[in-house]
């Protein structure tokens, strides 16, 4: 039964992403024309421009580049191993730097002094957040290179899904761990006055704005901070780190991924759940944009020693998978490209999908679009180790 | 014009899907419209498990389910979704998380079901639709969608969490909905193994997402859909007029044709008109 509907997937294709935001990036002037389609929400992707790009603006040291390490032993008993994810994480940063000294190539992306956040992914809890073996192991690389641990902090949109996960100062000692979303003891999001511990966390100055109405009821309201069709920048993102590491978990999400452009964009803003229906594409690589994420992001690692391979970002078990792998680039763009073709090749694998889908790499050609990486997989560099 | 009408032609493989046809006519000229009532919430407490420690329930009503699954919650959304009651039980020294979904409906219920499911180990007898697999147990009853999640997969915390199980499904007095009338000449294992129901796209993006582009443009509809490694079959209805019309225009069908008996589709859509906006489809 091979069917084929390209026609009409082609046009829908048309009208949801390239109708969506036609893009010129002129890479002499930095600049970049959004032609927005009638049939896709306005946002204000034009606001994202009027911040000059730096040397450190995405995709970073290593545009194209993508270093992948396998490595069967990397999960035991269905944990991953930290001393392998260490030394899977050593090839991989020596092999993307091209330097053969661990300490050497972090420096190539942080310098001590500065302020390094790390942005892990807990959303589907215990079952499948961004392991401690990695974390734990990008910490110890930052320090033995010379970054102080005061320096560090490992943050996400939430709290509750931090601590549940074990992101906490007990088993970071050290380490700041920081939120957007926050909770009391009490199990509250909001203070006496009724105030949501988040708005304090969240940057006005700096926001996402799309045609799209965040209408929430007071049980949501916790987990958005704010309705309206402003999405407001994490302070974490604006004022508190210098740097971002970014650690995604291997994911598929619908009939995509969710990895570094998602983990990144929709980790970092408040008034999400608006977010999903329809402009999902545009967010992944919109978001990113914007000079908080565009120019902090150094590096990012994702960790596929344990991910999925359908459902996400939650978790259900029967789609758990030890894909034993470690992905590292300064491109997040190439890098969810790589990623892509993992989980496809998994989801093939197990009857869920015939072929991999075009229409599923949208949100990659928005963000190439907008200059943030190479999603064109024939101009990725892929290095691949196979650690046994 | 893109159908031929089938009379002669419609020969062998009209003949091998008449039974099916048939079956599935049933199904739609009974499919309820309306969902189940719903029911009480049927969490386990500390006086069904007096031993065990239960964490303070952890509650999502509405779109505030993005609080705690994020963006799967509009696959939960799309079906229709009341609340969820999220509890970590401890009892034996073994760990689970419990989560029961409450949905608009049984059929809903079954719909987040039918989709979440994967390589069922065995369907224990919890309820009418379960699906055990080393690391987890789910089942629908009801207007409610059950997962209970072990944390080691062991044997022992199988055998456990058919007992919470048992609790759960005892407590819940709304009954499954009922596939046995439509696909009467189809063995019920089968239909449970492999029928799934969808509202939408992300259903069917998590169902079969080679449907996607058959179901691209498409909206107000419920379909059910067994899934065969040969072929899908596909009974959908449609809400509102419009929304038919649409569906039919979009696959370029031609109504005429379609009132007159089971066309045949230049893609060998073996297609046929049923009442009250319905459509059966082999592809």
């Amino acid at each position: 039964m091979e069917k084929k509907y390209l026609s009409r997937r082609k046009f829908f294709t048309i009208i949801g992403a390239g109708g969506a935001s036609v893009i010129l990036n002129k890479a002499a002037g930095n600049e970049i024309n959004i032609f927005q389609a009638k049939s896709k929400p306005a946002t204000n992707i034009n606001d994202a421009a009027k911040y000059p790009r730096t040397l450190n603006s995405m995709p970073g040291k290593y545009p194209g580049k993508v270093v992948l390490v396998k490595n069967s032993q990397s999960v035991v008993n269905d944990v991953p191993s930290e001393s392998v994810a260490y030394e899977m994480l050593s090839k991989a940063i020596n092999e993307l730097t091209g330097l053969n000294d661990t300490k050497l190539a972090w420096r190539n992306f942080v310098s001590p002094g500065e302020r390094i956040g790390l942005k892990v992914n807990p959303i589907a809890g215990n079952l499948l957040s961004t392991s401690h073996a990695v974390v734990k192991s990008v910490i110890k690389q930052l320090t033995e290179s010379g970054i102080d641990k005061k320096d560090i902090l490992i943050w996400d949109r939430r709290g509750p899904d931090l601590k549940d996960t074990g992101f906490t100062s007990e088993n970071y000692p050290g380490i700041r761990i920081r939120s957007t979303e926050q909770r009391d003891e009490n199990g509250s999001y909001a203070d006496n006055n009724g105030r949501f511990y988040g708005e304090a966390n969240i940057d006005k100055d700096w926001f996402y704005w799309a045609d799209v109405e965040g209408e929430y009821d007071d049980e949501t309201m916790p987990y958005m901070i704010n309705g309206g069709k402003y999405s407001y920048f994490t302070r974490i993102v604006t004022d508190e780190v210098d740097k971002i590491i970014n650690i995604p978990v291997l994911k598929n999400a619908g009939g995509s991924i969710t990895n570094a452009m998602k983990n990144l964009a929709f980790g970092s803003i408040s008034n999400t759940a608006r977010l999903h229906t329809d402009l999902w594409n545009e967010t992944c690589a919109h978001v990113c944009a914007f000079a908080p994420l565009r120019d902090k992001l150094v590096l990012n690692i994702c960790d596929g020693l344990r991910g999925c391979f359908n459902g996400g970002p939650g978790a259900s078990p029967q789609f758990i998978y030890n894909y034993n792998s470690l992905l590292v680039s300064s491109d997040p763009v190439a890098m969810d490209r790589i990623a892509y073709d993992i989980v496809a090749e998994k989801r093939i694998a197990e009857g869920l999908i015939k072929s991999p889908a075009p229409d599923s790499l949208t949100f990659l050609s928005i963000a190439a679009g907008l200059g943030l990486g190479i999603s064109e997989k024939e101009k990725i560099k892929l290095t691949e180790f196979n650690q046994g | 014009m893109y159908i031929r009408k089938t009379s002669k032609a419609l020969g062998c493989k009209i003949l091998k899907i008449r039974n099916i046809h048939l079956a599935l006519l049933f199904m739609v000229s009974f499919l309820p419209l309306v969902s189940q009532e719903s029911a009480d919430f049927p969490v386990i407490t500390g006086e069904d498990l007096p031993h065990a420690k239960i964490s303070e329930p952890r509650k999502f009503t509405g779109s505030s389910l993005f609080g705690y699954i994020d963006g799967g919650a509009e696959l939960y959304l799309e079906y229709g979704f009341t609340e969820a009651v999220i509890t970590d039980i401890e009892t034996n020294g073994r760990k689970f998380k419990c989560e029961i979904y409450k949905m608009n409906g049984a059929r809903e219920a079954f719909g987040i079901f039918s989709v979440s499911k994967f390589r069922c180990a065995s369907f224990p007898p919890v309820a009418e639709f379960s699906c055990q697999t080393k690391y987890q147990l789910q089942f629908c009853k009801g207007p409610f969608y059950i997962s209970i999640i072990s944390r080691t997969g062991s044997e022992a915390d199988s055998s456990e969490m058919l007992i919470l199980g048992k609790i759960i499904a005892d407590k819940i007095t709304a009954h499954e909905i009922d596939l046995s009338g439509y696909f009467p000449d189809t063995e019920m294992e089968l239909i449970k193994r492999n029928v799934f129901m969808a509202k939408g796209r992300l259903g069917i993006v998590n169902g079969d997402p080679d449907l996607e582009d058959f179901f691209m443009g498409a909206k107000g509809y419920i379909a059910f859909i067994l899934k065969s490694p040969e072929k899908s079959i596909i009974s959908v209805r449609f809400l509102k007029s419009e929304d038919y019309n649409d569906f039919l225009k979009l696959h370029r069908w031609n109504t005429l044709s379609l009132n007159s008996g089971i066309t045949i589709s230049e893609q060998n859509e073996s297609i046929r008109m049923l009442p009250d906006k319905g459509l059966l489809i082999i592809l």
